[in-house]
């Protein structure tokens, strides 16, 4: 795929700093949604998205103060170490406004061995499940929903099970939808 | 991108009506919310749902008031209760009540999913069924096509011309005008003919069904795939593939046919080889398909892949010179195989035939004269033997008709439906309450006495 090199997805790192993470998040995005990358600096957790009886981060607040920190960004994808949450449900591993401009990734739950709660898994599969719900929930901002096939990467993943289980690839259904969506917003690849 | 399901969010908190809506839109479904249970039932009044995720506990009506009025309207509808931590026992009252089952909130994501997967899964195994039953039920064929009139005339000249190509062939009309009789006789006298006639409709299919339908599959390609399978796109394999109700095809069934149509290959799911495509595609819709390219339900792309040649047929009102010599050729047909000693069509019946708009089509016509071969008791077919709407016509008091005509019309959009009465209620474009007045009013029963 060619290089939409106008628009910018810019990637915020929340109270977070692993350089190597965030570069290689960077690289993997670029393969399958062909955009330019920014690497924010690191920024501290809005304060109001804290859930004190939770001890959880509201998501859908953290989007909202992402959105409104940017206004030029084509897309921001904010990227935290804190445990986040919906009202519905007792945690989630990533967000995003489905046709929308943000979207996050909390890597808090994503490094521990599957069915093992606590036991921590090897960096590089903590890294590869980083990438893979990064582009999953940047693919929600292109309106694409849940995928059935389990190999897609758009496919909702409920355990690091499931996330080990995908592949960091859209299947073919997922990729079309990603093109039509490119071009219903007129956005030419070059 | 899955699925076509329409699912009832009723809580009185704001953030849980956004959180639930905003998930359950994530998984592709179409999500509707109401603040309360009150706003709910209104909102039922015209639309129907396949789930309703209900809060039990909510101020004014609560949750399980709400359940047993849904309950009594519609036995079958599913219902999955919300509850907070400590009120179980409102639950399982729930339960008794009818609910499908209950959650407790904050959900667990994966008991959540498991949950919305069955509900969803019970929900296609249903339809499925429906499919099957429908699909005997249709298949009586309404004879070649037949007419002198100049629409017809002109069908039949382009009908020569495309049997002697191979395009793909894209046939409009309304429903009952035969497109795919039409489809046949374009197939059998093309050089395909020696080849399979496969014909599927798309209106019928569920999408969990459709895709190793298609392509075939090989063993082990999915759970319950204990031998390999041809598809129907190998069955076709030298004939020719008539798609009918294409404008119904499902975003995926779309996306898999456009690919087929332009790289002329497929592959069994779960399959490795890779097969050339050798089968003619015609395809048949009742639908305006530009108007579904405009309102973006169907893909641009695969319209032009299909609208190569177009040919529409005519309604049969508008070629009513055709309608004598149909309904003889119906009658003969009939008459032998029901055994009945009837073989003419009195003048005054054929009037009324004649002036009948027939929105049904050839199909109508041939059904009419089914029954009037069944029901007559004179020598030849009268205007009594026929139903009263066809009458109206010639005779016969206009209100009469009309409630005949419309205790007909609603007993078939029953039977279409399978009596789920929200559906054919939103069909109808009555809410549910008019629509079991009526029932009662023309002491309507299902034929079969299921549900
Ligand atoms: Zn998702
Ligand atoms: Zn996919």
């Amino acid at each position: 795929m060619t290089l939409v090199s106008d628009r910018v997805v810019k990637i915020v790192p929340l109270g977070l700093s692993d350089a190597g993470l965030m570069m290689a998040l960077a690289g993997e995005l670029e393969r399958t949604f062909p955009f330019s990358y920014r690497i924010g600096t690191d920024e501290k957790m809005p304060v109001d998205a804290l859930d004190g009886m939770r001890g959880q981060y509201h998501a859908t607040r953290i989007l909202e103060h992402l959105v409104a920190s940017d206004r030029t960004a084509f897309r921001i994808l904010g990227v935290t170490s804190f445990d986040i949450f919906t009202p519905i449900l007792q945690y989630i591993f990533g967000e995003a406004m489905l046709g929308g401009r943000a979207a996050l990734v909390s890597t808090y739950r994503l490094g521990t061995v599957p069915f093992e709660g606590v036991v921590p898994c090897r960096h590089a599969v903590f890294v590869d499940r980083v990438i893979k719900e990064g582009i999953h929930e940047l693919g929600h901002t292109f309106g694409l929903t849940h995928c059935d096939d389990h190999h897609c990467v758009m496919t909702a993943s409920l355990t690091v099970g499931d996330i080990d289980e995908k592949s960091t690839q859209m299947c073919y259904y997922c990729q079309m939808a990603f093109k039509d969506e490119l071009a219903r917003a007129g956005i030419a690849q070059s | 991108m899955r699925k076509k399901f329409r699912i009832l969010v009723v809580d009185d908190e704001f953030s849980i009506r956004v959180s639930l809506g905003d998930l359950l839109r994530h998984d592709g479904y179409q999500v509707e919310v109401a603040e309360s249970a009150e706003a709910a039932l209104e909102t039922l009044k015209t639309q129907s749902f396949d789930l309703m995720m209900v809060d039990i506990k909510m101020p004014g009506m609560d949750g399980l008031e709400m359940l047993k009025q849904v309950k009594e309207n519609e036995p079958n509808a599913t219902v999955v209760m919300m509850t907070a931590y400590g009120s179980i026992d409102s639950a399982v009252e729930a339960m008794k009540l009818g609910a499908t089952d209950y959650v407790v909130k904050p959900f667990d994501p994966v008991r959540m999913e498991a949950l919305i997967n069955q509900v969803y899964e019970n929900d296609l195994m249903q339809r499925e069924r429906q499919v099957l039953r429908r699909q005997v039920r249709v298949c009586g064929c309404y004879g070649p096509m037949i007419g002198q009139s100049p629409p017809m005339m002109k069908l039949f000249e382009l009908v020569e011309d495309v049997a002697a190509t191979d395009s793909v062939v894209l046939i409009l009309g309304e429903s009952g005008t035969g497109k795919e009789v039409l489809a046949r006789t374009i197939h059998e006298k093309s050089a395909r003919a020696n080849g399979l006639f496969v014909g599927v409709n798309l209106g019928a299919f569920t999408e969990s069904i459709q895709e190793s339908e298609l392509f075939g599959y090989e063993k082990g390609a999915f759970t319950g795939a204990n031998t390999a399978k041809k598809g129907l796109f190998e069955v076709a394999s030298g004939g020719t593939l008539f798609l009918d109700e294409v404008g119904s095809a499902s975003q995926k069934m779309q996306i898999d046919l456009l690919r087929v149509l332009q790289e002329r290959k497929f592959r069994r799911v779960g399959g490795l080889i890779e097969q050339e495509m050798d089968f003619r595609v015609m395809a048949a819709s009742n639908r305006d398909l530009e108007e579904s390219v405009k309102d973006g339900s169907f893909r641009q792309d695969l319209y032009y892949r299909l609208n190569v040649v177009q040919i529409h047929i005519p309604t049969l009102r508008e070629r009513r010179e055709d309608i004598p010599v149909l309904a003889k050729h119906f009658l003969e047909v009939m008459r032998v195989r029901l055994g009945k000693k009837i073989s003419t069509i009195s003048p005054e019946a054929m009037e009324c035939l004649v002036n009948y708009d027939w929105p049904g089509n050839v199909r109508e016509l041939e059904n009419a004269i089914e029954r009037a071969l069944v029901v007559g008791k004179s020598k030849w077919i009268v205007p009594e033997d026929l139903p009263i709407v066809m009458k109206q016509s010639f005779g016969g008091s206009a209100d009469e008709s009309l409630d005949a005509w419309e205790r007909d019309y609603i007993s078939r959009k029953l039977e279409q439906y399978e009596w789920n009465i929200s559906r054919t209620a939103e069909t109808l474009k009555i809410d549910r309450g008019t629509l079991y007045a009526k029932i009662k009013k023309y002491g309507l029963t299902s034929g079969d006495g299921s549900k």
